[in-house]
């Protein structure tokens, strides 16, 4: 499509790449140093046929870490999570002498076991895995809505824990229900930017099995935030550069049809200078 | 991209297209009102014959 930007231009990037950072992973049960930052995900040679990574974070130790989630174990995607690794040391393995990595696959409420290692002569994969299944989401959710009625405030972990939450439920049905709840519980925090944290993560961790119509309404709820107004302005932005461009490119023609300058201005809200400049660029060309 | 993240794309191209729309009309129209040649104005604007034919329609009517 034309003038999809990639994913550093994704507005729920941006909010997760400024929240993400210095939270962990220790409420999915890995240890992994604090985040430093969310890196694009749209890696070289990703072809139109296969999903890009879920996520990839520069950890506080120089560490890049790639995280997957999934739904089902198969033994399948140990080509899939090579074909990642080696796009990411294509971006930051040349650039990096000090270059590591670690992959971290997160499994849904439906796995409660997957082989993490695949062994051969030449190499040898292994995953660090995290399986939601262990995480008793119903109390977790409890416990932090307790935490909220005492009047105290979450810490980085029950955000992050808040984020996965729904995917801890086995089932479509159970995952949206938890979903829902989490929602709701975010809509009662006052502070506004743990209030889009948790908007923006859960649906983009829920990306798999998210219902459309639902998303459009967190999406609104965004939309309502300050986050929402700064997507406004990117939009409203975005549509004043295209308009110009537009412009540009009608007043181009114009003077290719000698319409008198002065008429141009007037009609296209060009200044002089930018049509002497087109004159320019269309004389040298 | 993110579903939610297509979502917001979609919408944001969609509005520049529509500002684009916007863009190219109100200079056609101008371009009409100032009885420039219809082979230029479509040459210019990208128009057809037939959009311009129709814009000038909604000029006068206006």
């Amino acid at each position: 499509m034309e003038g999809i930007a990639y994913q550093n231009k994704d507005i729920l990037f941006k909010i997760l790449g400024q929240t993400y950072k210095e939270k962990s992973f220790a409420a999915y049960g890995i240890d992994l140093p604090r985040i430093r930052a969310l890196l694009p995900t749209d890696l070289p040679k990703i072809s139109a046929n296969e999903k890009s990574v879920d996520n990839l974070f520069l950890l506080e130790d120089g560490t890049y870490a790639i995280v997957d989630y999934e739904s089902v174990y198969k033994r399948i995607n140990k080509i899939k999570y090579l074909n990642y690794i080696a796009r990411v040391m294509e971006k930051y393995y040349i650039e990096d002498d000090n270059f590591n990595l670690r992959l971290i696959v997160i499994y849904t409420g439906d796995v409660d076991q997957a082989e993490p290692d695949l062994k051969t002569a030449c190499f040898t994969l292994h995953a660090e895995q995290a399986f939601l299944a262990h995480i008793d989401g119903k109390a977790a959710f409890q416990e932090i809505q307790e935490k909220l009625q005492a009047g105290r405030s979450l810490d980085k972990d029950d955000l992050m824990k808040l984020v996965i939450l729904p995917l801890t439920v086995p089932g479509t049905e159970g995952k949206q229900e938890m979903l829902e709840a989490v929602v709701g519980l975010a809509e009662q925090l006052e502070d506004e930017e743990q209030q889009v944290f948790i908007l923006s993560g859960v649906v983009v961790a829920s990306d798999k099995f998210i219902q459309k119509e639902y998303m459009e309404q967190i999406r609104r709820k965004i939309n309502m935030t300050q986050i929402g107004q700064m997507y406004e302005k990117e939009k409203i932005e975005y549509g004043n550069q295209r308009a110009k461009e537009k412009a540009i490119e009608m007043a181009r023609a114009m003077l290719d049809e000698d319409i008198d300058t002065i008429k141009i201005m007037k009609i296209t809200g060009l200044t002089e200078e930018e049509l002497l400049h087109l004159q320019d660029v269309a004389v040298t060309v | 991209m993110t579903q939610i993240g297509q979502m917001y794309e979609k919408e944001k191209i969609e509005y520049g297209n529509q500002r684009v729309l916007e863009e190219k009309t109100k200079i056609a129209k101008i371009l009409l009102q100032e009885d420039v040649d219809i082979a230029v104005l479509m040459k210019a604007t990208g128009f057809t014959e037939e959009e311009l034919l129709r814009l000038q329609d909604v000029g006068i009517t206006v």
